[in-house]
């Protein structure tokens, strides 16, 4: 059915009969086509308050109908189940020991070596965990089938078995490869989205990475209190989208954020978060976000069932530049891409960085030359803080000149900053600098970008590459940029000054110049030069000679002294690259692109003159999961993306009341566009 | 070179205050900029910076006071501001042993990015006297190894001082020292050497190995 067949008629479907319909639904046997699954998908977006009107029963069949495909090879059970109990470990004896409580009548006659045997063939055979973490979402699934019809013990077993296989294969996160930086990606997303929670928790030393990468390894499932995480998995589930889960995390999270920005101590907040409970309850007084209504364009509604949560979650991630997005996929399910980073150097580059940085693909899309591409992705406010005379040279549509000459005065930061709140507050807002390799400007965008999320405002994030990064991107007219002179960007108009030439006038000025006196003479030896080159090139390198000027002017003293202690050589990072690298004369280190070739493709062959430096960490394409769309259904379903994206709405608002906030019914709407 | 200070220029000076979690460096900051204590603790995130303008003898300074995240998450964040630095200020709890032997470790993660630079070490929150587990002589003693393990081609020397940021207990002193040390390094030492005009960082790429910067090589600027 389309969203525009019968709105009416679905409007007065009543919760009784979606509720028949979802049921009746569920009891056919029918094969699991997509098409099947997404009848189950709408039937289940009619019923807000899904999650209280299921059975165990009903839950197992809406997990089967959502978890199994056409392909699914369902198991059986091995005839020997009693031979593994003699297998079983002190674990496995003791989650078999819960599980015969849990399942109830449904596991009569089962005897306890057999149910043994079947947590030990589901360990060591079918690779479930049942550790701290996951041993609660089992017992959650196992719960289930307390009230399934009496009937065949083993045929129920096999069940759990099928379910449990198919949750751990598709949902559940094992690895721990890129743990590490998953804590620190997690808290950067938290800050992203968060500011004022984020450094909150950063305040009083809570490692905020840990609990939501906690919540989501465990699907929001505690050993002892497994009850409430069927509500959030129902939704999980329903939505065929495990990127979702973390982000579900940082909702959860957040809508508690009044009370953890009330905590003083460490230990008060450590408890709350060590206990909470998964469980929804509308409470008015935690409704209204009021630290939320922060100019972002919709503020996260308040979570009063698993679908609200979902809800907000999915706010989150279309909130979240498409690349932390990957990034984050990869870091929790190692099998989904390939990360161009090994996991020690993706932990490390999460660690230098004040904010969630962007990459470059990011506004691939964002500053796209298509349209169609541009208004599916985020819109960012650039903050460039390159020397006028480059902003004039080029810049990127709606950024705001910031100049590179704030340097490290308070005051001028104080006006910077506020000069970006004011016209900029609620949206993405991106730092950029040249994108050269000079420590004194990295250091001084890193300032900016910290001083604006001290400020709390959302949706800071820095671009490492730098406008030198874009220009390959410009140049092949991938993306929009404000140029004063276009036929410069244009790729077969440059045999005089090329743009390793122009490269090469770069690295000569940022190395060689550590007085203004130095930078003035280079400069004028540049301009000479450009002269002989004609006028046209002379532009350019007046546009180059610029680049970073203002920070070189400024920092003169620190640039010669740092040169003089021989501190221009290659960082660690740098150290670990290539030997070519690392030999080259260059006093200022590059970055050295990983050889792994990137999927993000600039359309031709890297310039290695061009000194091209890629920081885009994906390097694959993600890997559909099992169940996810097929790729005619995915593209359908982005191309109605753009309609429900949250750039769209108009104004900022939070309400105490879910029911009645149009903001709340414009979400839902969008929502559940996303399924009709 | 001479060594002779210019009095009317306003010398600017970096300093970096470094030391565990929890030993009291932003208050130090706090207390020496703004004449303020907070006793409500609450973690450094990253780096932050105040500056003060002070007369150390006849000349103007301009302190930039980096306070740094102690958290060990922090660090490689915070340790990025180490660059150009003047001098540093190294603190650590005179109620928390293991502050105290963390000391070493930060001056040598500072020393790696910055170079050896003059410092004071701090022993901090003495008006938690009852509590103390560092006494006085040990630390007065660190520094004096420090002092005479030196390079001696490159002297630096590290002065000890006991504070109380609550109290405001020697804080003026410790920093007034430590700007003191690193306006006499700064006036001592030669002005830098600008690099030969000639230097060419292109010479081994191709088409440009004449090695001066005028070649024909498109643009050599």
């Amino acid at each position: 059915m389309s969203t525009a067949e019968s709105p009416k008629t679905e409007a007065k479907v009543t919760l009784e009969e979606a509720k028949t319909a979802l049921f009746e639904i569920l009891d056919k046997k029918t094969p699991n086509t997509w098409e099947q699954v997404e009848v189950v998908q709408k039937a289940c977006m009619r019923l807000p308050t899904l999650s209280t009107l299921l059975t165990g029963e009903k839950r197992c069949q809406l997990y089967e109908k959502l978890l199994y495909d056409e392909h699914t090879k369902i198991l059986d059970l091995p005839d020997n189940l009693a031979e593994y109990a003699t297998k079983a470990s002190e674990t496995h004896e003791s989650v078999a020991k819960q599980l015969s409580p849990l399942m109830g009548p449904s596991v009569e006659g089962v005897s306890e070596a057999e149910l043994k045997g079947f947590v030990c063939y589901l360990g060591t055979e079918k690779g479930f965990r049942f550790g701290e973490k996951q041993v609660g979402i089992f017992f959650a699934l196992a719960a289930q089938f307390h009230d399934v019809p009496k009937g065949d013990a083993k045929a129920n077993l096999k069940r759990l078995l099928n379910l449990s296989v198919a949750l751990r294969e598709e949902y559940l996160i094992s690895s721990t490869l890129y743990e590490k930086a998953t804590l620190s990606l997690l808290r950067l997303l938290l800050q992203y989205h968060d500011p004022a929670l984020s450094e909150a928790l950063d305040h009083q030393k809570i490692e905020v990475g840990r609990y939501l990468l906690d919540w989501s390894s465990s699907l929001f499932a505690k050993k002892d209190d497994h009850e409430a995480a069927v509500h959030v998995l129902d939704w999980i589930l329903i939505l065929l989208e495990r990127n979702m889960v973390p982000y579900a995390a940082l909702a959860f999270l957040m809508s508690n954020r009044q009370a953890v920005m009330g905590f003083r101590t460490e230990e008060e907040t450590t408890e709350y978060l060590q206990t909470l409970s998964f469980k929804f309850s509308y409470r008015k007084e935690s409704a209204l976000n009021a630290g939320l209504v922060d100019g972002r364009r919709i503020a996260p509604l308040p979570i009063w069932s698993g679908k609200s949560l979902m809800q907000n979650a999915d706010l989150l991630v279309r909130n979240t530049p498409l690349s932390a997005q990957n990034v984050l996929e990869c870091c929790l399910w190692p099998d989904t891409a390939q990360l161009s980073k090994s996991p020690e150097a993706l932990a490390h580059h999460y660690s230098l960085t004040p904010c969630l940085p962007i990459e470059r693909s990011d506004f691939a899309t964002s500053f796209s030359t298509k349209d169609a591409t541009r208004s599916a992705a985020l819109d960012y406010v650039v903050i460039d803080s390159r020397a006028r005379v480059s902003y004039e040279h080029a810049n990127l549509p709606g950024s705001i000149f910031v100049g590179d000459v704030a340097g490290y005065d308070q005051e001028r930061l104080e006006q910077l900053v506020s000069r970006v709140e004011e016209k900029a507050k609620g949206s993405h807002v991106c730092v950029l600098g040249t994108g050269r390799a000079i420590d004194e400007e990295k250091n001084l965008l890193k300032l900016i970008a910290m001083q604006l999320v001290r400020k709390h405002l959302p949706y800071v994030g820095l671009l490492y590459v730098g406008f030198k990064g874009l220009i390959p991107m410009i140049k092949q007219k991938m993306i929009v940029a404000n140029l004063q002179h276009p036929e410069d960007m244009a790729e077969e108009t440059a045999p005089l000054f090329t743009n390793a030439a122009l490269d090469a006038a770069l690295d000569t000025i940022s190395s060689n110049l550590p007085t203004s006196e130095e930078v003035r003479q280079r400069a004028e030896e540049v301009r000479q030069k450009a002269e002989e080159l004609g006028s046209l090139a002379k532009e350019r390198a007046e546009a180059a000679r610029s680049w970073g000027l203002g920070v070189f002017s400024q920092l003169q003293e620190k640039i010669s002294e740092v040169r003089s202690q021989g501190l221009f050589t290659p960082s660690t990072e740098e150290a670990k690259g290539t030997s070519a690298a690392s030999t080259e004369p260059s006093l200022i280190g590059r970055i050295v692109r990983p050889s792994i070739a990137a999927a993000f493709s600039m359309g031709g062959e890297a310039d290695p003159a061009e000194g091209d430096d890629d920081f885009d960490l994906i390097t694959s394409v993600p890997k559909p999961m099992k169940s996810a769309l097929p790729a005619e259904e995915t593209a359908k379903k982005e191309a109605q993306k753009p309609q429900a994206a949250p750039a769209a709405a108009p104004k900022p608002a939070v309400h105490a009341d879910p029911t009645a906030d149009p903001n709340a019914k414009k979400v839902d709407e969008e929502f559940e566009k996303l399924f009709m | 070179m001479s060594s002779n200070p210019t009095p009317a220029k306003k010398q600017l000076l970096k300093i970096i205050i470094l030391g565990d979690s929890g030993v009291g460096k932003t208050s130090l900051m706090h207390q020496f900029v703004s004449k303020k204590f907070d006793s409500r603790y609450k973690a450094t995130i990253g780096a932050d910076f105040l500056t003060k303008e002070l007369t150390v003898g006849d000349q103007v300074v301009s302190l930039q006071i980096w306070d740094t995240a102690g958290q060990e998450r922090f660090q490689s964040l915070g340790s990025a501001f180490y660059r150009g630095a003047d001098a540093c200020v190294l603190v650590y709890d005179v109620t928390v042993q293991e502050s105290f032997a963390h000391v070493g470790s930060w001056m040598e993660e500072f020393s790696i990015q910055a170079g050896r630079r003059d410092s004071v070490l701090i022993g901090n929150k003495t008006d938690l006297e009852d509590r103390r587990q560092v006494p006085t002589r040990t630390a007065q003693m660190w520094c004096d190894k420090q002092n005479a393990e030196g390079d001696k081609n490159d002297k630096t020397e590290m002065k000890y001082f006991e504070t109380s940021a609550r109290e405001n207990t020697g804080v003026e002193e410790a920093f007034m020292a430590v700007a003191a040390a690193a306006l006499a390094r700064k006036a001592s030492q030669p002005a830098p050497v600008p690099p030969p005009s000639t230097v060419n960082l292109n010479q081994n790429q191709p088409g440009n190995a004449g090695g001066s910067n005028n070649t024909n090589s498109g643009c050599s600027c």
